[in-house]
């Protein structure tokens, strides 16, 4: 018996401290499985979460998309509406050619002609500072209140008196602190007179027939910069075969190499030996390099 | 603190602007020109010796540190223009606007 005793003693205890193990595994294993169960469902609402947040993005996605063709729809209803109120090519004399070419999808510069009467024809250029929707907006207005001959008391054939009147009708300050730099000439037929006039605009340059050729500017700084100002206009003479050259100075102010710009000289050397606007952009091009011109590219031809 | 070169002389602030103004770095020169109009004097001298290039925003920027410089009671002339500089400058018309000399001891005379 009490060999008995002595030997079941030491079995009851391994047996006592066997399901103590036992125990203790179990708890652990339901802690396990409670971590697991957690992590799981964490795992599970992360997923969801990931996928909400995925579902999110795609949908500010097509937003976004949506909204940036809008909006480039809308950019390019304004350029439809700019080259249109541009006019077509005169196939009369004066004879035009022409290209305006953006750098961006809108910028500031436009141009016109008409007939002011049956003995003078009017021709402008001009360039809105800046580039975008509210370069191109100034810059469709001014050509429509020239074109629509919309300035008080002024007479149109008198271009020292038209840049005076705009300059009193578009003062920066209450144009967005825009401004903008103009050439405007009209051609009398029946004299063969030019008479012209600029404001902080590139000259116009005269391709004479007999080979010679002429820059013309008046002095005179951006219309609308400050008030007050008074455009004088110039007289010159035109004869059948020369031809008149209006541009910007986008036209020419491009960068050749580093740090060095094409010079207002090298463009009229090149008018005074080439006849298509096409050929002069192409060559302004190959000095640009590739990528887009800096600024707006504008050359409007007159073939008296 | 500033980054345009600027000093004063016979009463007046000469900006001194080095290689380009364009619009890259338009609304830094015009940033730093206010400032220094806050503290100092208020006629204004452009010293362009250093300049070679100024793009219609550089032109802008001038004209709208000009406005500031008037209101304030003082002007702005421009100084030592370099070929290519005095080109932009006869264009847009800014020689007969603000003058130009060869100087800026004569700037500093012109603006008196």
């Amino acid at each position: 018996m009490k060999a008995s005793t002595a030997s079941s003693a030491p079995k009851a205890k391994k047996i006592s401290k066997n399901l103590a193990r036992v125990t203790a595994l179990e708890s652990e294993l339901s802690d396990l499985r409670a971590e697991f169960e957690d992590l799981e469902l964490l795992y599970q609402v992360t997923t969801e979460h990931g996928e909400a947040v995925e579902n999110q993005l795609a949908a500010a996605n097509i937003e976004l998309l949506q909204t940036q063709m809008r909006l480039s729809e809308e950019l390019t209803e304004a350029t439809n509406y700019i080259f249109s109120i541009l006019p077509a090519p005169r196939e009369s004399a004066p004879r035009t050619r022409w290209i305006l070419e953006p750098s961006t999808e809108l910028g500031g510069d436009s141009f016109g002609y008409h007939e002011i009467d049956a003995d003078h024809i009017a021709f402008y250029l001009l360039d809105v500072c800046g580039h975008g929707v509210g370069a191109a907006l100034l810059s469709v207005t001014a050509i429509n209140v020239l074109r629509s001959a919309a300035l008080p008391m002024t007479d149109f054939r008198d271009p020292g008196a038209v840049l005076s009147a705009l300059n009193e009708a578009f003062p920066m300050e209450k144009q967005n602190n825009m401004y903008f730099t103009i050439w405007y000439g009209v051609h009398q037929r029946s004299t063969g007179q030019l008479r012209y006039a600029s404001a902080g605009h590139p000259p116009s340059i005269l391709c004479k027939h007999d080979g010679k050729v002429q820059t013309l500017s008046t002095p005179g700084i951006a219309i609308g910069m400050m008030p007050d100002m008074v455009y004088r206009t110039k007289l010159d003479a035109i004869t059948v075969g020369d031809r008149l050259h209006l541009v910007s100075d986008g036209t020419y102010e491009v960068e050749t190499a580093p740090g060095e710009m094409m010079a207002f000289a090298d463009l009229v050397e090149k008018l005074r030996v080439t006849k298509e606007p096409e050929l002069i952009l192409e060559w302004v091009r190959g000095l640009n390099g590739p990528g887009a011109l800096p600024d707006d590219f504008s050359l409007l031809t007159l073939e008296f | 603190m500033t980054n345009l070169n600027h000093e004063i002389t016979g009463g007046c602030l000469v900006l001194k602007p080095s290689r380009r103004i364009d619009s890259a770095n338009a609304k830094a020169f015009e940033d730093d020109a206010y400032a220094l109009l806050d503290q100092g004097p208020v006629k204004v001298i452009i010293d362009s010796t250093d300049l070679d290039y100024i793009s219609s925003a550089g032109l802008r920027v001038i004209l709208t540190t000009a406005k500031k410089a008037k209101a304030a009671g003082g002007g702005l002339t421009i100084a030592c223009a370099t070929v290519n500089v005095k080109e932009v400058l006869v264009v847009s018309g800014f020689d007969g606007i603000f003058g130009m000399h060869d100087s800026v001891a004569a700037a500093v005379a012109a603006l008196g």
